[in-house]
């Protein structure tokens, strides 16, 4: 039986690559708010040759179905758990992928991006735990036999930021999104154990650039295959390693 | 002189077909580089002979729009190959799958640094053109001979043929580079009644991209103010019978040149 999977921050460079790889194996919920993802096929884009009209929906079983939903309301979550589980009656991976990447600068004009911030914080570090509560409400909480037998789990995009200062970016609220999102991650996998549901973070450095776009998708299936729980992973140059 | 065929022109990559807000269909890359940059130098030698940066824009008789056009005739489509010729519009209606005619209206665009915003319509309406057309030529709208609004044409010996559009293509070249917040965009639109900048979803203007859609009651679309950067395009209708698009649509659907 595929694996069921929800991907927030579907447009973005990693969302995207992840929906379109794991399309192949999982079926996959793409959530995404203001762009609509076209770098793979859905049910809203899809590509073709222009000279035969062919397309290539014979490549994944079932395209990756497609919502917009603001991560910041309330109803749009409970939406995107409800029309996941109308689709595909079950969540096996939710993979939390977006984030508000800005730099805000410096912290002593924080008065002047204040609204900014907030939305940045509840985004990156609240939003994703909202999420993964929501489905535990709906879902994960009727069984935690199930959850282990089908191996279930949160994995949340974190960032290096989240584990080092880096000073004179301006990235101060930023760092403290992940630095945030990384604890809630193992408060998440502390609070969840009793249902078995499992929750990592990893932090990657920058990408595409230092590593590439496709280490961060190769880390998130090790880990949707993995057994950890409550780890948060360094992912550099060097690999994969817990930092905790 | 010998022609590319179209599938040595294009570079090859595949083009994306959007369903929403209307049923549309995007490319980037479309052209091979060569293709491209010969397709620009046109467009931009074809500015500088007018002096368009000099006499400014709004030349075009529709004031809700901000630009400087000029159709394409026989004598300039050869510059802007593989638009206006029947393969071209053969590929397009089939993409669409719409039975078009052969008859094409269509020119370049510039928007200077400014330009005002467009309105949101959906470009199905009617066109005039001197004459019907073949199974395998194409008959350019002829705006000196035979008015494209209104069918009035100069030699009263022309009778004119009643078309409506029905394929409509934008093209994206000689722009500088394009980043969000720049505008000049073509806006998607749900309904005519949202306002400009709530637009469903939006097509930047980057070069060698196009967008493609079917004229129906629904493709609703506007030009977007360009803040930052010039907009310069390449526009282009096919069209298909009253009686098809009547079929499909309804007639009152079908507007006027007003």
């Amino acid at each position: 039986m595929r694996r069921v999977c929800v991907v927030t921050g579907a447009a973005g460079k990693l969302g995207s690559r992840i929906c379109e790889r794991l399309s192949a194996d999982y079926n996959i919920l793409g959530v995404y708010h203001q762009n609509l993802p076209s770098q793979f096929d859905s049910q809203l884009v899809q590509s073709f040759d222009p000279l035969t009209r062919e397309t290539v929906q014979c490549k994944s079983l079932s395209l990756p179905y497609l919502i917009k939903a603001d991560l910041k309301k309330a109803d749009d979550q409970k939406r995107i758990v409800e029309v996941c589980l109308a689709r595909f009656g079950k969540i096996d991976l939710l993979v939390n992928a977006a984030a508000d990447i800005r730099f805000y600068g410096e912290l002593k004009y924080t008065w002047s991006h204040l609204a900014s911030v907030q939305d940045q914080l509840f985004l990156n570090a609240i939003a994703p735990v909202l999420l993964a509560s929501s489905f535990v409400d709906y879902f994960w909480k009727k069984s935690a036999e199930q959850n282990r037998q089908f191996n279930r789990n949160i994995i949340n995009v974190s960032s290096v930021s989240g584990l080092n200062v880096y000073p004179g970016f301006g990235q101060g609220f930023y760092s403290a999104s992940k630095a945030a999102l990384n604890y809630l991650t193992c408060h998440l996998a502390s609070e969840y154990e009793n249902i078995a549901i499992r929750a990592n973070a990893i932090c990657p450095v920058d990408f595409p650039g230092t590593i590439a776009t496709e280490a961060v998708v190769d880390e998130i299936v090790r880990l949707d295959s993995s057994k950890e729980s409550g780890k948060v992973f360094l992912l550099d140059e060097g690999g994969s390693r817990a930092t905790n | 002189m010998a022609r590319d065929n179209i599938a040595t022109m294009l570079s090859g990559q595949r083009w994306f077909e959007y369903e929403r807000p209307f049923r549309h269909l995007r490319a980037t890359n479309v052209f091979r580089r060569e293709i491209y940059e010969t397709l620009e130098l046109n467009f931009r030698n074809t500015l500088t002979e007018f002096n368009v940066t000099e006499v400014g824009q709004a030349n075009n008789s529709d004031s809700r729009y901000d630009a400087w056009t000029m159709g394409v005739t026989p004598s300039t489509a050869a510059l802007f190959y593989p638009f206006f010729s029947r393969e071209w519009h053969d590929l397009i209606s089939n993409l669409v799958g719409v039975a078009t005619t052969g008859h094409i209206d269509g020119g370049l665009h510039h928007h200077r640094v400014g330009s005002a915003n467009g309105w949101i319509h959906n470009d199905l309406c009617v066109g005039w053109f001197p004459g019907p057309c073949g199974a395998t030529n194409i008959v350019l709208s002829d705006h000196a001979g035979c008015n494209y609004s209104t069918g009035v044409c100069r030699d009263r010996h022309i009778e004119p043929v009643c078309v409506v559009r029905s394929v409509a293509l934008i093209f994206y070249l000689a722009n500088s580079d394009w980043a969000p917040g720049y505008g000049g965009d073509t806006g998607l639109y749900e309904t005519p009644f949202d306002s400009i900048q709530n637009a469903s979803a939006s097509v930047p203007p980057v070069n060698n991209s196009l967008i493609i859609f079917e004229c129906t009651p629904h493709s609703y679309h506007s030009f977007r103010s360009n803040l930052q950067i010039e907009r310069n395009c390449i526009v282009l209708w096919a069209h298909s019978t009253v009686e098809t698009v009547s079929a499909k649509f309804g007639k009152a659907s079908i507007a006027k040149w007003t």
